[in-house]
């Protein structure tokens, strides 16, 4: 059962590698037939060059990587300074990071831009890295239960020693959370890499896109109805869904700790 | 002193005309978006090249949108005024963008321009693409035609005639009862344009229209301001709507998609879908005789008479462009000679220009889709138009009143004059507290 699960599962992973050899007239063969009929390789060569993958491809992984890193790093510390620093309203800065999960992201996207056009950052990546050294509500919620779940002895510890807060997140605190960081960082570099709304409505000039702006550009509307070169498409789409995958692959041990943890309960200091 | 003086302004003079001729001579950029896909971009780069080889002193420039998000990403770009200086525009968006007095009025350059008639445009074509205040605020490019894919072996077999323009709607209604079979699951007809919610009503009303209905179901194309419901549509609609009960035609919410494949495979005898499908058809080559229809008229309708759908895209451009001359010119290009070639690799829509549509109509009979050719020009040419779909901004609400009701009056369930007059009552409510 298992075996034929994972087989239905993969099966349209299967497809669209199919898809990526076939040339047009085997796409739309009626019955479908699941093995091209001419192995069409030239389908990558010719989707790479069309959408000019490799620029693409660096502007991606560059904004990505930046944007994980802050993402992370930055809801690390609110998390820490939430759960392990006692200052007047931290709870109601606590529910305000929840509650601010509860509002659609669009409710903001007429002021943010407004805000970043004034800033002069249209047509550059800062309004698609920027917001990431700021925390996200989420991973906000995630680091503040993790972190109430580590003992505070390990802390007075480290206090008994010298060691002030700054020491106990990135030498106690870091380490103990790998599994959290991680699965952080899977998610993040995930979301970035995939976003397609901010690079669509802040990047003007075609050599600041991301690959995802890149992979839409395969689909038209001639006359108003859609036109798509799938082969080319989903030759293409393999090589892009390919980073996350593998950052997926090197960190899956932690990304199922990570994950596992969360369920256990979190105490209140 | 004084000749060195004279020396002197001599020389900053020649300076000054030098710099004014250099200027003068550098050629005015002009930007243009699209939402076509990477092949089509490229047919329409080399016919800009074409373009500016014959105009040295424009340079265009296409910007590259992809289509998915296309009206964010212009939305976006007026509020950072970055709007390019042409750009692909739905014919709502562009009522929507005149409205905001976000477009430039072509009306005053269209007019003087004498190398350029606008009566060459296919009829509804432009006073479809002029705002209410009279102002011309783009230009149409393509347009898209409603009629019937038929398999005419299957016609053939069954002793029907083959549709062609002028084939009636009770030559219609007889071959979806003929050519059905309801015991072995096969539709004589996917009646997609005729079921979905958004636009069945909209071409029932082409077979009431022609059949001398006293008004159009939508008093106009665009920004209508009557909902009418007349005896003739109550009869065409009774008519679909038995068909559809009897299994004859698809009911509504059938999925359109898998459609075009079943009817390559031969499995259905018509497809109630636009021009559009011709590029697949020609690469599947299907195995049988197949042609394209206009959607019917009435018996004793002249051709010249005809009612026929009416529905296209354009072009536009923000009213703060710098170089209005040289943007026309481009304007012009892309609504009129461009079409000539890049719908030659692929002939998905024929242009609203009709002199440029000419490569288009031999494209497809060159394919041996003659009658697609015939029928597609003859929709074109058709006097009077009615709307596809409700194009105002209350669209959405009048939408979801038709969604509510078209598939309940086809299937049955509500009584098809009691179900269309509450459309017609609900939709106008929707118009009048639009427009207080």
């Amino acid at each position: 059962l298992a075996a034929a699960l994972s087989i239905l599962m993969l099966l349209p992973l299967f497809w669209m590698l199919s898809t990526a050899l076939k040339a047009n007239n085997d796409i739309y063969r009626i019955p479908p037939q699941f093995f091209p009929t001419e192995f069409q390789f030239s389908n990558f060569a010719a989707g790479i060059e069309t959408i000019g993958f490799w620029s693409l491809f660096a502007n991606t992984t560059i904004i990505a990587a930046i944007s994980t890193v802050a993402k992370v790093f930055s809801s690390m510390l609110v998390g820490y300074g939430l759960s392990r620093i006692r200052f007047p309203g931290r709870r109601i800065w606590f529910y305000l990071f929840i509650g601010s999960m509860m509002m659609p992201g669009v409710v903001g996207m007429i002021p943010t831009f407004q805000v970043y056009l004034r800033l002069g950052w249209y047509n550059t990546w800062w309004p698609l890295i920027f917001p990431a050294f700021f925390g996200d509500p989420f991973f906000i919620f995630l680091a503040r239960q993790y972190f109430m779940s580590v003992p505070l002895n390990i802390d007075e510890a480290a206090k008994i020693d010298g060691a002030g807060h700054w020491a106990i997140f990135t030498q106690l605190m870091l380490p103990l959370t790998r599994p959290l960081w991680i699965t952080m960082a899977i998610i993040a570099f995930q979301a970035s890499w995939n976003d397609y709304l901010n690079p669509l409505i802040y990047l003007y000039s075609q050599d600041k896109w991301t690959l995802s702006l890149g992979m839409a550009s395969f689909s038209g509307a001639f006359a108003g109805v859609a036109a798509t070169q799938w082969n080319q498409f989903m030759a293409t789409n393999l090589l892009y869904m390919l980073p996350p995958l593998i950052v997926f692959f090197v960190a899956q041990r932690h990304f199922m700790a990570g994950l596992g943890s969360l369920g256990s309960t979190a105490r209140e200091h | 002193v004084n000749r060195k003086l004279a020396i002197l302004v001599v020389v900053l003079l020649t300076f000054a005309l030098g710099i004014q001729m250099v200027t003068a001579q550098d050629p005015v950029t002009v930007t243009v978006m699209t939402w076509e896909g990477a092949d089509t971009n490229a047919a329409i780069d080399a016919a800009l090249a074409t373009f500016m080889e014959a105009n040295p002193s424009i340079v265009v420039e296409r910007l590259p949108s992809p289509n998915s998000g296309y009206g964010e990403r212009l939305s976006a770009m007026q509020l950072a005024g970055e709007l390019p200086d042409v750009f692909w525009s739905g014919n709502d968006q562009m009522f929507q963008y005149a409205d905001q007095g976000a477009l430039y009025n072509w009306t005053e350059i269209a007019t003087a321009d004498d190398t350029f008639d606008l009566g060459d445009f296919a009829p509804g074509a432009i006073a479809n693409w002029t705002a209410g205040d009279g102002g011309l605020y783009g230009l149409p490019t393509l347009m898209n035609t409603y009629g019937v894919w038929y398999n005419a072996d299957l016609f053939t077999a069954a002793g029907l005639d083959v549709p062609a323009p002028g084939w009636t709607w009770d030559a219609f209604f007889t071959a979806a009862e003929t050519l059905a079979d309801p015991a072995a699951g096969m539709f004589a007809a996917q009646g997609y344009e005729l079921v979905n919610p958004n636009e069945g009503i909209f071409t029932a009303d082409v077979c009431a229209q022609n059949a001398g209905s006293a008004a159009p179901f939508a008093d106009r194309i665009i920004n209508p301001t009557t909902i009418t419901v007349t005896p003739e549509l109550v009869s065409c609609v009774s008519r679909l709507a038995a068909l559809v009960q009897s299994g004859a035609i698809t009911p509504s919410g059938y999925p359109g998609d898998g459609q075009t494949e079943l009817f390559i495979a031969g499995q259905i005898p018509m497809l109630v879908f636009g021009q559009w499908l011709a590029p697949s058809f020609m690469n599947a080559a299907p195995a049988f005789t197949y042609g394209f229809a206009p959607l019917p008229v009435a018996d004793g309708v002249e051709p010249a008479d005809a009612i026929q759908l009416y529905d296209a895209v354009g072009i536009a451009s923000p009213a703060d462009i710098e170089n209005p001359e040289a943007v026309w010119e481009v304007a012009k290009f892309l609504a009129s000679a461009a079409w000539e070639s890049i719908l030659l690799s692929a002939p998905v829509a024929p242009p609203a220009h009709i002199p440029s549509a000419q490569p288009y109509f031999d494209t497809l009979s060159a394919a041996g889709l003659e009658s697609a050719a015939a029928s597609i020009q003859y929709m074109l040419e058709a006097p009077t138009k009615l709307p596809i779909r409700f194009t105002a901004p209350w669209a959405s609400r009048a939408n979801d009143v038709l969604g509510a009701n078209w598939g309940n009056i086809l299937n049955g369930t509500t009584g098809v004059e009691e179900g269309l007059n509450a459309i017609a009552e609900q939709v106008n409510g929707i118009i009048t507290s639009a427009s207080s």
